[in-house]
């Protein structure tokens, strides 16, 4: 894809050369060719020549100005569009972080993920508030929207695993006024991202459920699906109501199917898993009888 | 060429209803401050049709190119609360290049064969001063790329009515002058 689309600006590249090469040649011939009648004409020409150069320089001079502001704010849109990435690798990994979580070592891990995540924030989304700079919030919104998603969907995880409650986009916003200049309008995630963001929590909810099926901490897994399913009924309600709800709806199956899975999976080994009772939690559980296997 | 002042005022008209329909437009705006380009594609389309409309106006009025600013000014627009987007500005101008071939062979079939030398001028410098701006892969880009269709079309139609001789004889000066430029 990448390489399609280079090689055909390197094609407009240079054909855009030789149109320019082509041009003065053609001009010379045609000066040649009319020079014969140049005398009878003098005095009109020059006078046409004058105003059309007028014209043109001050095309051109407003040109310039249309292309000093789109190379300006191209370049705010890259940038901000690197600190996106940046904000989505890091949450990344304190997803991964939390997924690391045992039946013995739930403390420690989330220990962990709180830190790095504190992490991301300081460093990478402190990035992005700075090429920000308190301004195009919305006009830049395409641009960011993917990391704060990600950092939503980090943030809201850490928290579920800690308390077992959602974070609220209040609280999400709270956590990162510190991060703005006091004299700017401060960075504040908004509604669109924060939804979407909870969209894909329910992925790594539905992840994290499976894990701990097969670890055999059943109730908490069924604590996931509770809260799953509580996400899942609430932003039913919500997507109609959205901006731009086209990306949504596709979220909306995807997290269905989420949901799906963790009840199947709960029910699995609440209908075949009492057979098994002694076995789940011990260290000589024979996983592949819960039937769960499929469901990773 | 003489209807096409009566033309030009029938459609001036027509100027007041859309500068009436921006100030609904930009109260409704008003009512979330800050968040303009948040529903900026709901009326982006429709921006750029009534630039390329205002614009093809004003070059048919003085041959001049609308610049942004003036296009703002027309439309009662205050720049500070509900502006004019660049990018849809300059969108815009390539929907009114895509009109220009159109119009160039009509007035060739009513009889003025000077129009096309006077599009042909007006286009080329407009195509010059559009490669000025470093695009990105983006519809601006494209619209940008389709001018120089149009820029050919125009080409044409002065070719074939320069060569049958149909443009008057002070034509010679117009050439010269596109040459120079």
């Amino acid at each position: 894809m990448l390489n399609c689309w280079t090689s055909s600006l390197l094609h407009y590249r240079h054909h855009l050369l030789f149109l320019q090469m082509a041009a003065p040649k053609s001009h010379r011939i045609r000066q040649l060719a009319d020079s014969s009648m140049e005398a009878s004409v003098k005095k009109p020409r020059s006078l046409a020549t004058d105003s059309a150069s007028a014209t043109d320089s001050s095309m051109k001079d407003s040109f310039t100005k249309y292309a000093e502001y789109l190379n300006h704010f191209n370049d705010k849109r890259e940038r901000v569009v690197k600190a996106s990435r940046d904000i989505t690798i890091n949450s990344k990994k304190v997803i991964f972080q939390v997924h690391r979580i045992g039946k013995n070592n739930k403390d420690e891990v989330l220990e962990k993920a709180e830190k790095d995540l504190s992490a991301v924030r300081d460093q990478q989304i402190a990035r992005l508030v700075n090429e920000l700079q308190g301004t195009d919030f919305w006009k830049l919104r395409r641009a960011y929207s993917p990391g704060i998603q990600e950092f939503v969907e980090a943030a809201t995880l850490c928290k579920f695993c800690t308390t077992g409650n959602l974070l609220n986009l209040e609280e999400l916003n709270a956590m990162l006024l510190p991060l703005s200049d006091p004299s700017l309008e401060p960075l504040q995630i908004n509604i669109l991202d924060y939804v979407l963001g909870l969209a894909d929590l329910t992925g790594e909810l539905m992840r994290l459920a499976i894990g701990r099926i097969s670890d055999g901490e059943l109730e908490y897994a069924q604590k996931i699906c509770r809260f799953v399913r509580e996400i899942y009924r609430e932003l039913t309600l919500v997507a109609p109501k959205m901006d731009d709800s086209s990306d949504m709806k596709s979220k909306m199956d995807v997290m269905l199917q989420s949901v799906m899975k963790i009840e199947n999976a709960c029910f699995s080994v609440h209908v075949r898993g009492s057979e098994y009772i002694p076995l789940i939690g011990t260290n000589d559980a024979n996983y592949g009888l819960l039937g769960v296997s499929d469901f990773d | 060429m003489l209807w096409t002042h009566e033309v030009l005022e029938k459609t001036k008209t027509q100027i007041d209803v859309l500068k009436q329909l921006f100030s609904q437009l930009s109260e409704i705006v008003r009512e979330s401050p800050g968040q303009y380009y948040r529903y900026h594609g709901d009326w982006r389309t429709e921006a750029q049709q009534v630039v390329s409309l205002l614009a093809f106006m004003h070059w048919l009025e003085t041959g001049n190119l609308l610049i942004h600013t003036e296009v703002e000014e027309k439309l009662g627009l205050n720049a500070a609360e509900f502006g004019l987007d660049v990018e849809d500005y300059l969108i815009g101008i390539c929907f009114m290049s895509n009109e220009l071939p159109r119009y160039v062979v009509n007035q060739v079939t009513a009889g003025d064969y000077d129009c096309p030398r006077k599009v042909l001028k007006f286009l080329t410098d407009l195509h010059a001063s559009f490669r000025l701006l470093n695009l990105r892969n983006d519809f601006l880009r494209k619209k940008f790329d389709g001018m120089k269709y149009d820029l050919r079309k125009v080409e044409e139609v002065h070719y074939d009515v320069k060569i049958r001789g149909l443009a008057s004889k002070g034509d010679l000066k117009g050439d010269q002058a596109i040459q120079e430029t």
